[in-house]
């Protein structure tokens, strides 16, 4: 642990090399959570969130370290224009190891334009480009049913129109670029079922002899990437629409046997609808996105604040079933139907720092990595989280 | 009972002192565009980062003035202080905006008369000065 602390330290310390040069500042700030979950009943659940967190069963007791993350953003600007910004975040579940998540230049060519060249998020989801701050929302976690695809960043360029368009503030996100990553451990399942990551599972089968190896790396790479993201804001509305195209996805696997497989996939496209009230008193989002021919999901949160105190529920859906348009299904396809119902209850302890609970009731008809064992032929999961969130 | 009627009867003024206390949202003097409170909101949630008029919008909260601070979060925009300390973290996290800088009254106006792109707020007792123009008064 003292190794991996000291990583991250080492890693903000190179983004100051430039205190006290003349006309250039530098601002670090960071985020962080602690939460622990436990299963309460029947087989379990998982958060199939990007990164893969979240995996409880009644093997894991209360766990505290699957979601549990620290992140760190240092910032250096050389004028009123030019900086450069960079996110390290160590996550549980990566035995705290950091990783890179935000890199790039920035430029603000206008008062309404703003230019990145690097390592972005990407900003498909009403809150994806802030899943990891935990804090910046009234959940413990973003509804897992609607935020489970991994191109949560791209590695190329974004223009950033900032103003009003007839008269409703806009922001507006086009990016382009590629993402070459881990493979989603969920949409991994969902494609297919022999595509186990070594996560999650013990081997793969390798596709020219037959027998089972273990896998034993396996690169996701999504090449021309482009998306676009509006948000208008209508004085406590936001109305959030996205869309994402990718021009070709790369997957390589390297098995133990030191053979490689490669597959290609076709292009689908991603659409994220979602609108937001929250007028400081009640709150209210609804939230649609479909993965053409792979899944739709959505959610709608009620939420009310008293004083301090922010409670909330929250249905979400997912209808996951991979059906080409030709109405091929693809063999050994994994299917998700699920329901979630969520109450989440957020206490601000104080202004940068909050504690909140959440109780998650799971019900679902042909769960991936989750499989029924007492044999109703339901997985039917309640859990319970307790968290503290914090920025500094 | 007497003794929570004399509570009250300590405690209301103090109430009453804050409930009352003005809130002035100022500019520089050239700033000619239209600012009405909803346009306050959005630049201090970070919502748009113009003035009515095109012009960059440059927020300044005031750091040393808790009350006058939370009064402006309550009454202008809605929210506690806690609310808007979330709003800002969405926005400084996914890099699309930048979190007001925090300074005193003194150093509010100092800045603000001197910079026609900035827009703060000041307890009655700072108006004093002829730098700087109120746009809006929340009582």
């Amino acid at each position: 642990m003292e190794i991996k602390l000291s990583t991250v330290a080492l890693a903000v310390s190179l983004l100051i090399p430039f205190q006290g040069a003349h006309a250039v500042e530098t601002k670090i700030t960071g985020f962080g959570s602690i939460i622990g979950t436990t299963l309460l009943s029947d087989e379990g659940y998982w958060v199939k969130h990007p990164s893969g967190a979240g995996l409880y069963d009644e093997d894991v007791g209360f766990d505290i370290k699957e979601e549990s993350l620290l992140g760190i953003q240092g910032a250096i600007k050389f004028n009123n224009k030019l900086s450069v910004t960079a996110q390290i975040i160590s996550r549980g579940q990566d035995d705290y190891n950091p990783d890179i998540e935000q890199f790039f230049v920035s430029y603000n060519a206008t008062n309404n334009w703003n230019l990145k060249l690097g390592k972005i998020r990407n900003p498909i989801y009403l809150f994806s480009d802030s899943m990891d701050v935990h804090y910046s929302f009234g959940w413990l976690r973003t509804p897992s049913t609607s935020y489970s695809l991994s191109a949560s960043f791209i590695e190329g360029l974004s223009a950033m129109y900032q103003g009003d368009i007839l008269g409703i503030s806009n922001r507006t996100i086009f990016s382009y670029g590629r993402a070459n990553k881990d493979p989603d451990p969920f949409l991994t399942e969902l494609f297919t079922r022999r595509n186990f990551t070594s996560k999650f599972g013990n081997g793969e089968k390798d596709p020219s002899t037959g027998e089972y190896y273990p896998l034993i790396k396996h690169k996701n790479d999504i090449k021309d990437a482009f998306g676009i993201s509006t948000e208008f804001y209508i004085d406590d509305w936001t109305l959030h629409l996205a869309f994402m195209e990718a021009g070709g996805e790369h997957d390589v696997k390297t098995y133990s046997n030191g053979s490689t497989f490669d597959e290609i996939y076709d292009n689908r496209d991603f659409y994220d609808v979602a609108i937001r009230y929250d007028d400081g008193n009640w709150m209210f989002i609804a939230e649609w996105n479909q993965y053409v021919e792979v899944y739709s999901s959505s959610y709608l949160t009620i939420g009310k604040y008293l004083d301090d105190w922010q409670f909330l529920l929250t249905k979400g859906n997912f209808d996951g079933e991979v059906v080409l348009a030709n109405g091929f299904k693809p063999p050994n396809s994994g299917q998700e139907f699920s329901d979630t119902l969520t109450a989440s209850v957020r206490y601000d302890i104080a202004p940068s720092i909050a504690l909140k609970t959440e109780l998650v009731y799971f019900e679902n008809d042909g769960s991936l990595i989750v499989t029924d064992q007492d044999g109703d032929k339901k997985i039917e999961s309640t859990i319970l989280s307790v968290g503290i969130n914090f920025i500094f | 009972m007497k003794n929570i009627f004399k509570f009250f009867l300590i405690i209301i003024p103090f109430v009453s002192f804050y409930s009352i206390a003005d809130v002035h949202v100022i500019v520089h003097p050239s700033n000619d565009a239209i600012i009405k409170k909803l346009d306050v909101k959005k630049i201090f949630l970070g919502k748009t980062t113009n003035f009515k008029n095109g012009k960059l919008a440059i927020p300044i909260n005031l750091s040393d003035e808790i009350d006058i601070r939370t009064i402006f979060n309550m009454k202008i925009l809605s929210r506690t202080n806690s609310q808007v300390a979330r709003a800002w973290s969405k926005i400084e996290f996914t890099n699309t905006g930048t979190p007001p800088s925090e300074k005193t009254a003194t150093e509010v106006i100092e800045l603000i008369a001197n910079n026609p792109n900035m827009i703060g707020y000041i307890d009655s007792q700072y108006i004093t000065t002829k730098n700087v123009k109120v746009v809006l008064t929340i009582k």
